[in-house]
């Protein structure tokens, strides 16, 4: 097989139907293809995002050696929109539902126990002897204050 | 005119496939790839207003970048002849064997074979593509470019053989 298009390939050579493109040259091609595509939409006002993103992949999977019309590549496009625009969308209500439960959520209640002093424990009284008779004395000042306040003012004259 | 989206997408998809043969017959032709991708952009441009009229859509991207190469061409030398820019089958006498080349020409021509095949042939027969740069072009692995086109050298041999020409090492 292999020598078959050999000789074909020096056939077409030898009677100049073949006209070579160099290596170089073929690599330009195949790269400026794209590249002036998007030129040309865009001079004929057909250029869109949308459009691009199937065009590339159009281009890209058929680099890969798979066959597919733009049909086919429209319609990639648009399975991997809605898994992206759903993974996303479930992603966000997700989110809104875990801060929307924790704002909710009462104050957490901390329960503070302070430990009363035993009872068989006597705080010792450190006051002075003067001290304490001063206290006394004005709290039975404030109980006499008390007892005048809480008789009532008589209409009779007393003697 | 407002062209359907529908036709966008054609249209895409045959810019596709045929830019990189027009490509290489232009370049074959002016020498220089800078204008031969300014022309190539030219005969697209026309495809896209005709595209929705065009039935044979190779064979008019080929007449159209004859006449788009002949204008590069005139601008320069308005006296120039296009057939001899482009060196046609018929008319040129090449190292005596006129029928021979035309009979092989034919096989080329004629032999019958997809878009697919026939975008094959161009680019690795006329313009010798590697299988690799031909398999990106196609959408195909190289693997199957390789066993493709060895089918299609086939038919075009038997094509040859039922000319007359039995054997093509006699005319080499």
């Amino acid at each position: 097989m292999n020598t078959s298009v050999e000789q074909f390939h020096q056939l077409l050579g030898r009677y100049k139907l073949s006209r070579p493109v160099s290596p170089g040259d073929q690599e330009y091609i195949i790269n400026s293809r794209k590249q002036d595509l998007k030129d040309l939409l865009r001079k004929k006002g057909k250029y869109s995002l949308i459009l691009w993103i199937v065009i590339a992949i159009y281009a890209g999977i058929r680099k890969f050696g798979i066959h597919i019309t733009m049909v086919q590549s429209k319609i990639i496009a648009g399975m991997t929109a809605v898994a992206v625009v759903s993974g996303s969308s479930t992603g966000v209500y997700q989110g809104t539902k875990y801060v929307i439960k924790a704002i909710s959520k009462p104050p957490a209640k901390v329960e503070e126990k302070i430990d009363e002093p035993d009872s068989g424990m006597t705080i010792p009284d450190r006051r002075t002897t003067e001290e304490k008779t001063k206290e006394e004395k004005k709290k039975s000042a404030d109980i006499k204050n008390q007892d005048l306040d809480a008789t009532p003012l008589s209409d009779v004259p007393s003697l | 005119m407002k062209k359907a989206k529908g036709s966008v997408d054609e249209f895409t998809q045959a810019y596709m496939e045929y830019y990189s043969q027009v490509f290489s017959s232009i370049l074959t032709k002016v020498g220089n790839a800078e204008d031969a991708r300014d022309l190539c952009q030219e005969v697209f441009l026309i495809f896209f207003d005709k595209f929705e009229k065009i039935e044979n859509k190779r064979a008019w991207l080929y007449g159209t970048l004859r006449n788009v190469v002949y204008r590069h061409y005139a601008k320069k030398d308005p006296g120039v002849d296009i057939d001899e820019v482009f060196n046609d089958v018929g008319l040129t006498f090449t190292n005596g064997f006129r029928d021979t080349r035309i009979i092989i020409s034919e096989a080329l021509e004629q032999i019958e074979c997809g878009e697919d095949e026939r975008t094959m042939l161009d680019l690795i027969a006329t313009h010798n593509f590697t299988y690799g740069n031909a398999a990106g072009v196609l959408g195909l692995t190289r693997r199957q470019v390789e066993y493709k086109y060895g089918q299609l050298v086939k038919r075009i041999l038997e094509y040859l053989n039922s000319k007359g020409i039995k054997d093509i090492a006699e005319l080499l």
